[in-house]
This record gives structure tokens, sequence and C-alpha cells, in this order.
């Protein structure tokens, strides 16, 4: 019975255009958008370029000197400000605009008084923009004071630099992506989306399954089924394990656009010297959720209309609150205490685990346990649920 | 009533009763009903009468609350092998083909190998449906798709065959192949329980009949039985214009329609022709006269009355 079931739910699946848009082309199109679209966030924020202009009231060396070292910031592009800057700044070109005053070179003296640097910021400058430019305003006035410190102390000969007494390369920045391993290069975006939209389009599984079984339910083909002998466990089973399988198959087909389409586009290809004994338990895992929540969806709505608003719905605020769209580290801490009730929170977090964090089956065993149990609970209520309805 | 032997007894039912939860009455109500082994059994009663949730009862979708159905002398369950129903509705999946939807009945009832594939090439033999086997379903028109929900019924030929309403919404062609396939089963030894609310059909077709409604079973026997009672000879008298009530009062008779005379039990022959000539004094000319027996949509409509339903 299961291998008829198998082929007859593949039958439904492969004709049924909508189901194969859902499950396997949106999350091949959100894996490529999002990860060619974060490339930038996740690569060390090297490639971040940030455009401020100079309004420059001074002619003292220390705000040329002050201009040096922002201009040799490797993420500003720097230049000078136009009459109507106030005009540009506020539709967003620059970023940010950097007032230096008159008399700036009091600001060095014994008596600085109230000179101050005053920075502008067009309205969608975010916060990690403007941190980034305060941090680089302050180093490079700490530099041009530094200098003019040393030169007072007559600390610095004529061929000397601040330069020489500063040591960029103090700091040493390593990915520790495995326990006691030192990773080649920091998680690429490729890495962390791929996963995301994986459990994202798992879940998809719902509307098929509920379409179908409502209309199964409609024209009487359920009790049909039921006539012939088989049992409510039965029925749910040859129904459901058919879509583990095409989930399994979406785990594929997005390893396979990670690690061969996105480079093609331009992208870092996803690293898969990563634990497949912990991928397939954290995918059977989150199918079993996936497959449990869709059954209980199926059991309660009374139309295929139904089926797709409660499916899609349910799915995308499951996604939201579950860091699929938005990560959940940068969620505030009462979100992510939220985002713990959704499963795909758990599914993300175990896959992070191995892809990011070098785990393997063992270090996921509480995560998998939470949707297996989640799943299966899920599909308990909805037998209950379907064996004491009246059809 | 059909009095059986214990050998001719198929179906057996005693003192059933269900009642859905939350229902205020029982859906089916101290039903007591035999079918014998072999009979083409017309199964009739209004909307919501009970008949669906009795041939669910029977095919062991639902349990009893009190009494019993054994059929061959067992109790029914759900998968029992003796009985197929097939559904009013079209249950089966318009995005398979005819083959490939018997193909996946033919699995869920066990079958594989040659059983499997001599089952369901003589399904739709017996269907009528060889070519059209292989398109999609949801093409077929009303007449194929009442073949196809037919082929799936006779997939794993049954000793009870249920039909619920087999030829709703069909033109003459698929219901006169679908009546005869049925008539040929039934030759072949099936027994019929066939539900409809086309009473000329159930007429033609059945050999014994039950009229059910408000769960409870109102009459049941030979068509010879319901239709000649040897107790109830009826006769009717059509006019050519509806009677006055003064005229209805002279004859005592009841209106059927606009201007039929009914007199549900007329013994009397040689009353005749008092009668007649009190309607020619009336002014009134007859049309035809019926005497002898009644039709079953009487009957029905007598039994259930003629209060519409849901």
């Amino acid at each position: 019975m299961f291998l008829a079931s198998l082929k007859k739910e593949l039958l439904l699946v492969s004709r049924d255009l909508h189901a194969l848009l859902v499950l396997f082309a949106m999350p091949v199109v959100f894996v490529l958008i999002m990860s060619l679209a974060l490339q930038e966030d996740f690569s060390s924020r090297g490639g971040v370029s940030l455009a401020g202009w100079y309004l420059n009231e001074s002619s003292d060396d220390e705000a040329i000197e002050l201009q040096d070292h922002m201009n040799g910031h490797p993420q500003l592009q720097m230049s000078t400000a136009t009459d109507d800057w106030r005009v540009q700044l506020t539709d967003g070109e620059p970023l940010f605009v950097l007032h230096i005053p008159e008399n700036f070179a009091q600001a060095f003296s014994d008596s600085p008084g109230e000179i101050r640097l005053t920075l502008y910021f067009a309205p969608d400058a975010g916060t990690r923009e403007r941190l980034l430019v305060e941090a680089a305003v302050k180093q490079a006035f700490v530099r041009v004071n530094l200098q003019a410190f040393l030169a007072s102390a007559g600390m610095l000969g004529d061929d000397s630099d601040i330069s020489d007494f500063m040591r960029d390369d103090v700091l040493a920045i390593e990915h520790l992506n495995r326990p006691g391993e030192v990773a080649a290069q920091a998680p690429t975006s490729v890495q962390q989306n791929v996963p995301a939209w994986l459990i994202f389009a798992m879940y998809f599984i719902v509307i098929p399954i509920a379409t179908t079984f409502v209309q199964e339910r409609q024209q009487k083909t359920l009790s049909r089924l039921k006539m012939m002998g088989i049992s409510a466990w039965s029925l749910y089973g040859a129904k459901l394990l058919p879509y583990m399988l095409l989930n399994l198959l979406q785990l594929a087909l997005m390893l396979v656009v990670g690690v061969h389409i996105v480079p093609l586009l331009g992208g870092q290809a996803l690293n898969l010297d990563v634990s497949f004994g912990g991928l397939l338990v954290m995918t059977l895992a989150v199918s079993v959720s996936a497959l449990g929540f869709a059954a209980l969806v199926a059991t309660v709505v009374r139309t295929p209309e139904q089926a797709t608003i409660v499916g899609g719905t349910s799915n995308i605020m499951l996604g939201a609150i579950g860091g699929i769209m938005v990560p959940t580290f940068i969620m505030p801490p009462v979100m992510q205490s939220v985002a713990m009730i959704s499963p795909m929170s758990w599914g993300l977090e175990g896959y992070l685990d191995i892809l990011l964090r070098g785990g393997d089956w063992r270090s996921v065993i509480w995560e998998a346990g939470v949707l297996t149990a989640f799943g299966l609970t899920m599909l308990l209520i909805a037998i209950t649920f379907f064996t004491y309805k009246r059809e | 009533m059909i009095n059986s032997s214990a050998d001719s007894l198929l179906i057996d039912i005693q003192q059933l009763s269900f009642q859905y939860p939350g229902a205020e009455q029982p859906a089916v109500d101290s039903v007591n009903l035999q079918i014998e082994r072999g009979a083409l059994f017309g199964l009739l009663g209004p909307n919501g009468a009970g008949k669906t949730t009795l041939v669910s009862l029977i095919a062991g979708l639902y349990k009893p609350q009190a009494g019993q159905i054994s059929i061959d002398g067992q109790a029914v369950y759900a998968g029992q092998r003796a009985v197929a129903v097939v559904p009013q509705e079209y249950a089966f999946y318009g995005q398979l083909s005819a083959m490939e939807n018997l193909a996946y009945f033919a699995g869920v009832l066990g079958m594989t190998g040659v059983d499997k594939a001599q089952a369901i090439a003589a399904a739709i033999h017996v269907a009528g449906l060889i070519e059209v086997a292989q398109r999609r379903a949801d093409t077929y028109s009303g007449g194929l798709k009442r073949r196809l929900n037919f082929a799936i019924g006779v997939l794993r030929r049954p000793k009870v065959l249920i039909l619920d309403e087999a030829t709703a919404n069909v033109d003459p062609q698929s219901r006169a192949f679908l009546l005869d396939t049925i008539r040929e089963l039934n030759r072949e030894g099936v027994t019929i329980v066939y539900t409809s609310h086309l009473l000329d059909e159930v007429q033609q077709l059945c050999h014994s009949a039950a009229i059910i409604d408000g769960g409870k079973l109102l009459r049941q026997g030979t068509m010879q039985e319901l239709l000649h009672p040897q107790e109830k000879t009826a006769l009717e008298i059509d006019l050519d214009r509806p009677p006055s009530s003064d005229l209805l009062e002279r004859l005592q008779c009841q209106l059927q329609g606009t201007q039929r005379l009914h007199w549900p039990q007329w013994r009397a022959l040689n009353g005749l022709s008092t009668l007649l000539a009190t309607i020619s004094s009336g002014g009134y000319q007859v049309q035809s006269i019926h005497y002898g027996g009644q039709s079953l949509e009487n009957l029905y409509l007598t039994l259930t009355s003629r209060a519409l339903r849901d």
C-alpha cells in the first residue's frame, strides 16, 4: 500500500504546477537572491563602502591631517561637500557629512573651548553604519591628537609619522567555526541562507498535503479508503511519508544550488565540509515536524482555499518568528525568547550547528528531539481529531 | 417482508440504531432489514432519511450503537472483503488517469502482480473505459466519471456491491450502460444494494426494495409485494380539469396532483359505473383510469409524505 500511495502522491505533486513552484522553485529563488544580496554583509564587512562629505571650514594643518586619515579608511569614500549638502544629505547622497569648524586647531590647544566636530547623517543611515563612521572619525581625531602631542614632546622626527606608532596589525581575526579548528574563512551568506530557506520550503508541504486531503474528504475518497479498511494511522502514514521523500529531494536541490549555482552567479559556494549524518538527522527531524504540522492543518481546514490561506500564512508567521527572514541574533531578547515557540527556529539552530559550528549528529540531538516531539504531537492531535470527527 | 431461509439470507440487520454526536434524533432507528443473496435491492428514502448512514453502517464505516449487522453470518467491519461501495461523489483523483486511479486503489486493497493487473483490466473492461484509460480523469464527461467511480468499486469482485446514486447526472446512454452492467454483475451472483432518487429506475431495475424515512424502515418487500399488495388495490382516475371539493366529498377520494382522483383501497369493481356516473354528472370527463396496483412513486410519496426535505 505504501508504494501505491508513494506513486500516487508523487504523481499528484508532479502534476500540480503550483505545488512544484512552492516546494522547489521558491526556495531556490530565495537562496539565490538572499545569498547574493547579503554576500557583502557577510564577507568580513570588508566590502562596505560608505560615502561621506567634508564640510571643512578650517585651513589648519590639523584639519588637513584629519582629512588624510579619513581618506585612508578602507570603508569610507570621502569627498568635498557641495553647497546644497543639506538637500543632498536628506536625499541619501551622501550617507554623512563631517563638519570641521573654522578654528579646528584650537581643539588641540590647552583650552579647547567648545570646538566640536559635527557628524550629520542621512535619514536612512543604519545603526551599524553610524557606529562605523563615528569610530572612524574618533580614530582619525585620536591620530591627529596623538601626532600633535608627540610632536610637541619632541618625539617625532621630521621624517617620522604617527603610523610608526600605530600598530594596525595588533588585532588578528580568526573564525573559530569548529571547536579547536580555525576555519579558512568566515561563514558566507549562502551558509546561512541555504538552511533557512530549506526549512521554509520544507514547511510548505503543508499546502499540497492539506489541499489534497481536503479534496479527498470532500469527494468522499477518504470515506472510500476507510471503507476499504485503511486505519487512520495507515492513511496518514501513507499520505505523509512520500512527502518526507520530497523533503529529502528539497535538501539535495538546495545543496546543489548552494554548491554549484550560487558560485555561477558570483556568490561564494556553500561549504559542504560538514557532517552529512548531522544534516540527515536534522532534515528528517524538520521533516517530521513539518509533516505533523501539515497533518493538523489538513485535518482542521474545511476547504482547499482555507488550506492554502491557513497553510501559507502560518508558514510565513512561523518563519518570521523563527528567524528565517530576520536572524534571531539581531532580535531583542524578548523576541529571541518568542522565536523559541517556532519549530523553524529549532530547525535553523540545528542546521547552523552543523553548517557553521562544525557539529555532527550528536550536536543536534536536542534540536532534533524537540522537532520530532513537536511533529508527533501534532500528528497525534490530527489523528485523534480525524478519528472522532464525522466525515 | 422477505421470508428467507438461512442459506439465502446474505445481509441481516437487526434492531440497528445509530445517532451522530450532537444530533437530536437517531439517523438510523431500530431498523430490521434482510437482503437475500443475489438480490438486486433498492434502498429508497428522501434526503436525510438515513440511507447514507445505513449504507455506511453496512460497509463498516461506522459502528452500530445498538443492534447488529451481519453479512453471510459475520459481523461487519471496515475493510471487509465482502462489501464494496460506490459513493455518489466522484471518489477518485482527477489528476490521475483511470489506469493510475485503479492501480492506486488496487494497491490499497493489497493486490499485487498478476492479480492486480487482471483486476484492473477487468474493471476497465466492465466499465467500458478502455479507450480513455490513459487520459486524466478530470477531462472525462460526467458519464465517464461515473463509470470510473463504478470501476473502482468492482476492482475486487465483492459479494455485496452498494451503489449510491450510481446514475446521477449522466446521459441516457451512460445510464443504460451502467444499468446493464449492474444487471450483468447481479446475474453473475453479486448482490446489489442500489440507492437512488430515480424511482422509475429502481422500479425497473430492482427485484426488491425498502423505503426508509426519519431513520425508520417504512416498508420492505419484493416489487410485487410493494406495488401490488393484496390488501391494497388502488384506483386512480385522471380528470380533464381539477375537481371541485364537492365532487371529492361525494366520491370520498383523495386528490393527487391537480386532477387525479385516488382511492388507496378500492375493492368493489362493481361500484365503478356508479362512480363514473357521478363524475359525468358533475360535467367532468375522464382522461384515464388506473386500477390494480400503484407506482413506486405513489407508494413512496404516500409513505414519506409530500413535505419538502432539506
